[in-house]
């Protein structure tokens, strides 16, 4: 019931955000206004295929590396003695000194 | 031995009562001393998965700079600069990847316990990697002759800037393939215990990798 709400809620957020969201005109800052020409310019696409590639960049990093390690605990098999997140048990030591017998 | 009438020894004491038992939370899996689950991945192995994410990072950004002039270019190469040598390059490019293969075959070495396989390996991919940076070395003079330099437009500095770093770090993982040379004659390494060939070796091919996509962006 309530993870359904949960569920429900945040995709009808999600499109009352999108349906209402309002236009906006694309900002570059000022380097880039006075470099670049303007779209037909080639440095226009240089830039722009840069930074597509540069953005790019961190996303492949983080799923290769996250992939990996992913594989690698998933191949390394569940824990052998006890169950994840068990309590910790109580146990009692007693001590043995010599002579104290 | 006669005793003195201050010193005592220990049977002349009285007894201390026993300490009451001692209360210890011990986790179900046996604490710090029961058994453990494997690591799944070494630390070494996460050190130089940082190591090269923050190395493509920066190639990454030399590469952005790269690819505003290139793709921002009418014409590439600008007019009156010599082209790149693409026979030699791509020869020199085989000999890198080859020493990729001599690396994997050092690593499959001593994943079999055999030293003697994995020392002509490191020398095999050492020697390979030196005959690149010289090859790369003689394509630089030649080119310098011709008339591109660093100074000759983005051209010269973005090709210069970014293959001389790829060739540091070619000159890097040979220092580091000579190391890890000298300590398997101090038989630093078995079959149980070779992390520092390993991470040498994934360093090594990173390199090789590395230059294959440079080759196919800068060079074509």
């Amino acid at each position: 019931m309530g993870r359904a709400f949960l569920y429900s809620a945040t995709v009808l957020s999600l499109f009352a955000m999108l349906s209402l969201a309002g236009e906006a005109g694309a900002q570059g800052c000022a380097m880039c206004k006075t470099t670049v020409g303007g779209p037909g310019d080639p440095l226009a696409s240089g830039i722009n295929t840069s930074i597509m590639f540069m953005m790019t960049m961190p996303f492949i990093l983080f799923a290769v590396v996250g992939g990996w390690l992913t594989y690698m605990f998933w191949r390394s098999g569940p824990n052998t003695v006890g169950e994840t997140g068990s309590k910790p048990e109580l146990k009692v030591l007693t001590t043995e000194r010599e002579g104290a017998r | 031995m006669a005793r003195s009438s201050n010193t005592a020894v220990a049977h002349d004491l009285p007894l201390e009562q026993p300490a009451p038992p001692l209360r210890v939370i011990v986790p179900r899996d046996g604490g710090p001393d029961g058994p453990r689950r494997a690591q799944p991945v070494s630390n070494a192995r996460v050190a130089i998965a940082m190591f090269l994410v923050a190395e493509t990072m920066f190639f990454a950004g030399l590469v952005g700079a790269y690819l505003v002039f290139r793709v921002g270019s009418v014409v590439w190469p600008p007019p009156g600069l010599p082209a790149l040598p693409l026979t030699v390059t791509w020869v020199n490019t085989i000999l890198l990847f080859i020493s990729g293969a001599t690396m994997v075959s050092a690593l499959r070495a001593i994943r079999r316990d055999d030293r003697r396989s994995l020392q002509r390996g490191l020398v095999a991919t050492a020697v390979l990697g030196a005959v690149f940076v010289a090859i790369q070395g003689s394509e630089w003079v030649g080119l310098v002759s011709h008339g591109l330099r660093l100074s000759s437009g983005p051209y010269g500095s973005t090709f210069y800037t970014l293959i001389g770093t790829h060739a540091v770090h070619v000159v890097g993982a040979m220092l580091w393939v000579f190391y890890v040379l000298g300590m398997t004659w101090r038989g630093a390494y078995s079959k149980a215990a070779h992390d520092g060939v390993e991470v040498c070796a994934v360093y090594w091919l990173y390199v090789c990798a590395l230059w294959g996509v440079l080759f196919a962006m800068v060079y074509h």
